[in-house]
């Protein structure tokens, strides 16, 4: 290990046995670079304390299950799609993945398969989604954006071809524990639940595994990464199934939360999960990011629409800053730039 | 003489209307520094590419240890012990020094199949394997994008003789180095042909080439014209055969 002399010694060469160290970096030094890398983290706190001040509905038990338990479905969605990013892959057709899953579950529901059955299905459709966008994107070398435009317009269409005009609801049983029901004993929502441990699986995967790192890899400079030997569309395409997965379990969770299948399900939803995932931190074109700050980054759009209807304001507010964020997201993505560049030195 | 270590026959490869490579025959053998010199464009990295398993040769064999060998991607040129320092160093920015050393070797825990990456050990074994080769590194745990252009290199080389085993391709492994570090690079070189590599080096700097290696084979407009042993021969001479592809 380090002996105690070249833990700090910066750029100079120690001058004995030992040229090389392991960690010089203290404990404090990296959670500050942590938060830098993340600003999104002391946004959302500045916006929470913002609320707070102006609302005294806004800190009250009730009032954040609310938050919670309405981001936990754009959160669910966001980790594998923030993943995907990283990869240096796009998936703009969550929404309409969302929308196609909910409806087949819908039908399934209304015909009585048994909830477990018509789950799983609902999983396979949405996993074929991500399937075909996937090998275009990947294996095909279609341009990611243009495939996933396409892919997000046909399948909402598909939705409604699918849906029939009919309109799945209604259905008794277990199922809507699913959206509806809460932990025993601790009172957190099930939706809420699910979104955590998405997140958990999500972060050990990126930051633990061997495929964490090669995805980041294939993200940062995909030439390098196919030099060291690694299959360039292996862990994009596995992560398009896995985003598409995602938006299948986020219909799940929707439909058993509303009791109902509209085709209109997770309309403009994408919009909250990329906002989200670039507010995290995440780099278009990859590499960049962590899912601490993705999860950060939905909390600040949650509590961005909780705070703005809490104080009065009209509906359509929401949607202008829904997309203020977006752009805010841009802003903040050029204030870490910077940063680095300062602290690597001025190279880019 | 034994068989070379690697051998090369007959290799094409064209690019469109371009003919980069026109057979190209040489060998490597162990224990040797083969210089491969040329003008821009003469077809230098081009037929590192092909060792290395990055593009597919369109005709021509490639054979280690006298087996002829398919070379589809960079994994079968590394499990045929082929390691190669890329002239624009081929590392992940990001990752640190050691995420970038053991990048797609990384060491895992039990159960494998659980892609769970024993961090610690590999920071240990990078650590190891740098000072080893005397490289000096502030810290393993630093990103790539933090160290000076020198410390990469260092790292990339390093990288390629830490895995290497059988055969070491280096494209211009000492361009843009100070004096100090292109020694180090020199240093390494000649580490792995005393361990018994077969290296091949491409570079402009003459006086390199007659320091580490002891033949060179020229290469000029895609074939090669001169495959020569290097004991008289001048920085002069090489230019002119680089030049004009005959020697004085």
């Amino acid at each position: 290990m380090n002996t105690p002399g070249d833990s700090s010694s910066g750029s100079r060469p120690a001058a004995a046995a030992s040229t090389v160290g392991i960690d010089p970096e203290s404990q404090l030094a990296r959670i500050r670079a942590g938060f830098l890398r993340n600003g999104i983290v002391i946004a959302l706190v500045l916006e929470v304390l913002f609320f707070w001040s102006q609302s005294e509905k806004f800190m009250t038990t009730s009032n954040i299950r609310l938050i919670f338990l309405q981001v936990a479905v754009v959160g669910i969605m966001a980790v594998p799609t923030a993943l995907l990013l990283m990869s240096g892959y796009i998936d703009f057709a969550v929404g309409s993945t969302l929308g196609l899953s909910a409806v087949v579950l819908g039908k399934q529901l209304e015909a009585g398969t048994h909830p477990v059955t018509a789950c799983t299905l609902t999983i396979i459709v949405a996993a074929g989604v991500g399937l075909c966008q996937g090998i275009l994107a990947t294996r095909g070398r279609f341009a990611p954006i243009i495939v996933t435009l396409g892919f997000y317009t046909a399948v909402r269409g598909l939705t409604y071809v699918v849906n029939d005009g009919d309109l799945a609801s209604g259905w008794t049983g277990r199922f809507k524990e699913i959206g509806q029901g809460l932990l025993p004993g601790v009172g957190i929502p099930n939706p809420v639940i699910i979104a955590g441990a998405v997140f958990i699986i999500g972060a050990l995967f990126h930051t633990k595994t061997v495929w964490g790192r090669h995805m980041v890899a294939l993200g940062v400079n995909a030439e390098a990464a196919r030099r060291a030997g690694i299959n360039p569309w292996r862990l994009p395409l596995l992560l398009y199934v896995a985003s598409s997965v995602g938006a299948g379990i986020g219909a799940i969770v929707l439909v058993s939360r509303l009791n109902s299948a509209p085709p209109t399900l997770g309309e403009g939803i994408e919009i909250e999960v990329l906002s989200a995932i670039l507010l995290g931190g995440v780099a278009f074109g990859g590499g960049k990011g962590n899912l601490l700050g993705v999860a950060a980054g939905v909390l600040f759009i949650g509590v961005l629409n909780d705070g703005l209807l809490l104080l009065g304001a009209k509906p359509f507010w929401v949607r202008v800053s829904a997309g203020l964020a977006l752009v805010a997201a841009a802003a903040l993505d050029a204030t870490s730039r910077y940063f680095e560049r300062r602290a690597t030195g001025g190279e880019e | 003489m034994t068989d070379p270590v690697l051998e090369v026959r007959r290799i094409d490869k064209s690019f469109g209307a371009v003919e980069a490579l026109r057979q190209v025959s040489l060998g490597v053998h162990s224990g040797e520094v083969l210089g491969l010199i040329g003008d821009n464009g003469a077809g230098k990295s081009t037929l590192v590419k092909c060792v290395a398993g990055i593009i597919k040769p369109d005709a021509g064999e490639i054979l280690i240890h006298g087996e002829k060998v398919e070379l589809a991607s960079p994994r079968d040129a590394h499990e045929r012990g082929i390691e190669t320092v890329h002239q624009d160093l081929a590392l992940i920015d990001t990752l640190d020094v050691t995420g970038n050393i053991f990048l797609n070797r990384e060491i895992r825990h039990r159960p494998r199949l659980a892609g769970w990456m024993d961090k610690r050990r590999m920071h240990r074994e990078a650590k190891d394997i740098l000072e080893g080769l005397h490289i000096n590194i502030p810290s393993v745990r630093h990103p790539i994008q933090k160290l000076s252009g020198g410390q990469r290199q260092a790292v990339a080389v390093g990288r390629s003789v830490a895995w290497g085993r059988q055969i070491v391709l280096m494209d211009e492994p000492a361009a843009a180095l100070g004096v100090e570090q292109s020694r180090l690079v020199l240093e390494l070189i000649k580490t792995l042909r005393d361990r018994g590599l077969a290296v091949m080096l491409i570079s402009h700097n003459m006086q390199e080439v007659l320091d580490a290696c002891s033949r060179v084979v020229v290469l000029r407009h895609g074939a090669a014209v001169a495959d020569i042993e290097l004991a008289d021969v001048t920085t002069r001479d090489l230019v002119q055969l680089i030049t004009t592809g005959t020697a004085a």
